[in-house]
């Protein structure tokens, strides 16, 4: 497992690099990749793709801005089950002049977690039958303080760096409500607009 | 060139689907789930699945898990691994099962034992030697099954750790042990105040009320601490807490919310429990293993069933420094006596 993790931080550290272009102008659209953790430790993978409302005009002077977004997020527990969340959300964020941003970001949607490990059903004739992709459907809803740097304001880079910390709930599952602490930190890049 | 790679493709096609039987080794970590009636519950086989003996772990609660100390070397089931298969089985709504959580009852666990036996004989083989090892509320759950078809066919021993199979009986057995131990300790002038406090709650319940009931149980849990105050008890053996929060396969919350969900719909079942009546019909070699500070089940309860197990092979042990969780207050021991039973009956 640590190597999975090691995996994921070494994928997102790479993607940063390769993505580290100075670009300009940029559109309202941007795309993340991050480390998803559960628990912190139970890897996974966040992708997005985000429009950002702003409030002024020029994009580069911002004070605050919406974010709304649609993420996939998929992590491990392992020996217990595989979770996958598919979440729109949307985030609150204040922007300083030197580019660093904090806000709270909210999500809600669909998850279902796959039972990790093979499943195996006994029937009333005491034949076994394996299960495939068995699991759980649930209703998932979200809640994290978001800290980001971003170096579009300052050097004109497209690029962000983002940590949020909060937590998600799942329900459906054990007739009550289950809380997941997380944290995910990545990158995201603005789409560039043709010249 | 095509050819090649089709019958490639067949031959590993049949390759996997042949496979139904798991290859058998000397340190195996095998994990997998059994889904019956809703319910989800993991099964992990660690160690020697080589030597064909498996030990079925009951585990307590109801509602509690078998993963207790799952990655601590010192416990006794990490020895036995070396020389057997050690099965730890998640009961529905239980530590790390998932799914259901409906039709708590104590036939349906029943069911689910069958089940997973069948499951175990169909993943490694027919012919290997299965033993029940039930603790606690595992040991009414041992019998229950012992007891139920023709279900002892399948079990070469039976070995029951602090087994509650008879809950009316068990609290009366307890305010009486309560009032003879707190009263010597008192007398010697150990937790004075906490077991003169102890004594007057335990003599003041009315045992035919459920809440009453299960409030002298409590008693009983705050008399082994004070026992274990006292150093008449070993502490348990301590267990990875984080390394199990942050990589081990429990969710510590939703095995609480399974602990207290459990709890709550089988208490009016297990409040009458009484199957003190059954044991005579179990016929197979039987290991009683008791601790001799057990307030919650009192040795008094294990030698009464010793006379009324019908096995001609029947043996009570009572370990000197434990309370309910023996196999956590002296390991060693426990280890020795469960393997010595076992490579004797095998």
């Amino acid at each position: 497992m640590n190597k999975t993790i090691l995996f994921l931080f070494a994928f997102i550290l790479f993607a940063n690099f390769s993505l580290a272009q100075n670009v300009k102008p940029m559109s309202k659209h941007f795309y993340s990749i991050c480390y998803f953790g559960e628990k912190i430790f139970h890897p996974g993978l966040q992708l997005s793709v985000n429009h950002s409302f702003y409030l002024s005009k020029d994009i580069t002077n911002q004070k605050n801005r919406f974010d709304v977004g649609l993420s996939t997020s998929g992590y491990f527990h392992f020996k217990n089950h595989f979770g996958l969340r598919v979440t729109p959300n949307l985030s609150l964020i204040h922007c300083t002049k030197k580019g660093f941003e904090y806000g709270l970001k909210a999500d809600a949607g669909f998850m279902r977690r796959f039972y990790q490990g093979s499943v195996f059903e006994v029937n009333d004739n005491g034949n076994v039958e394996r299960k495939y992709l068995s699991g759980q459907n649930a209703f998932t809803y979200g809640l994290y303080v978001l800290l980001a740097k971003n170096w579009y304001t300052s050097k004109s880079k497209n690029i962000r760096f983002s940590v949020e910390i909060g937590g998600f709930q799942e329900t459906n599952y054990n007739k009550s409500v289950l809380l997941h602490p997380a944290i995910n930190f990545g990158i995201s890049k603005y789409f560039t607009l043709k010249k | 060139m095509k050819n090649i790679i089709k019958s490639s493709c067949i031959a590993l096609i049949c390759l996997i689907l042949s496979c139904n039987k798991e290859t058998l080794g000397l340190n195996v970590k095998d994990h997998f789930f059994l889904e019956n009636d809703g319910a989800v519950m993991p099964i992990f086989v660690n160690g020697n699945t080589q030597s064909k003996v498996f030990v079925i772990y009951l585990h307590g609660g109801p509602g509690s898990s078998s993963l207790e100390a799952y990655q601590n070397e010192s416990s006794p089931f990490t020895q036995l691994q070396s020389d057997y298969a050690v099965v730890h089985w998640e009961q529905r709504c239980s530590g790390a099962s998932q799914g259901n959580c409906s039709n708590l009852t104590i036939s349906q666990y029943v069911e689910d034992l069958e089940k997973v036996i069948i499951l175990l004989k169909n993943r490694y083989a027919n012919d290997i030697t299965i033993f029940l090892l039930g603790h606690s509320w595992g040991g009414s759950l041992g019998i229950k099954y012992l007891t139920t078809n023709n279900n002892q066919s399948n079990i070469k021993g039976w070995i029951e750790v602090g087994g509650g199979h008879d809950v009316p009986r068990i609290v009366t057995l307890e305010r009486e042990m309560v009032n003879e131990i707190g009263n010597r300790q008192r007398n010697q002038g150990k937790n004075v105040s906490e077991w003169e406090a102890n004594i007057t709650k335990a003599n003041s319940l009315n045992l035919d009320n459920i809440e009453d009931l299960f409030e002298m149980n409590r008693i009983a849990v705050n008399s082994e601490r004070l026992m274990q105050k006292a150093d008449s008890v070993n502490s348990k053996i301590g267990s990875s807490y984080l390394n199990d929060y942050f990589f081990g396969p429990i969710d510590f919350q939703a095995s609480n919310i399974n602990s207290n969900q459990t709890f709550d719909a089988i208490k009016s079942e297990l409040a009458v429990l009484s199957l003190s009546n059954n044991i005579s019909q179990i016929t197979i070699p039987t290991l009683l293993i008791w601790g001799k500070y057990d307030f919650r089940v009192p040795p008094k309860f294990a030698q009464e069933s010793l006379l009324a197990y019908g096995s001609t092979k029947k043996e009570l042990v009572v370990f000197e420094r434990s309370a309910h969780f023996v196999q956590w207050n002296e390991p060693k021991i426990f280890y020795e006596k469960v393997r010595n039973f076992i490579e004797q009956n095998k």
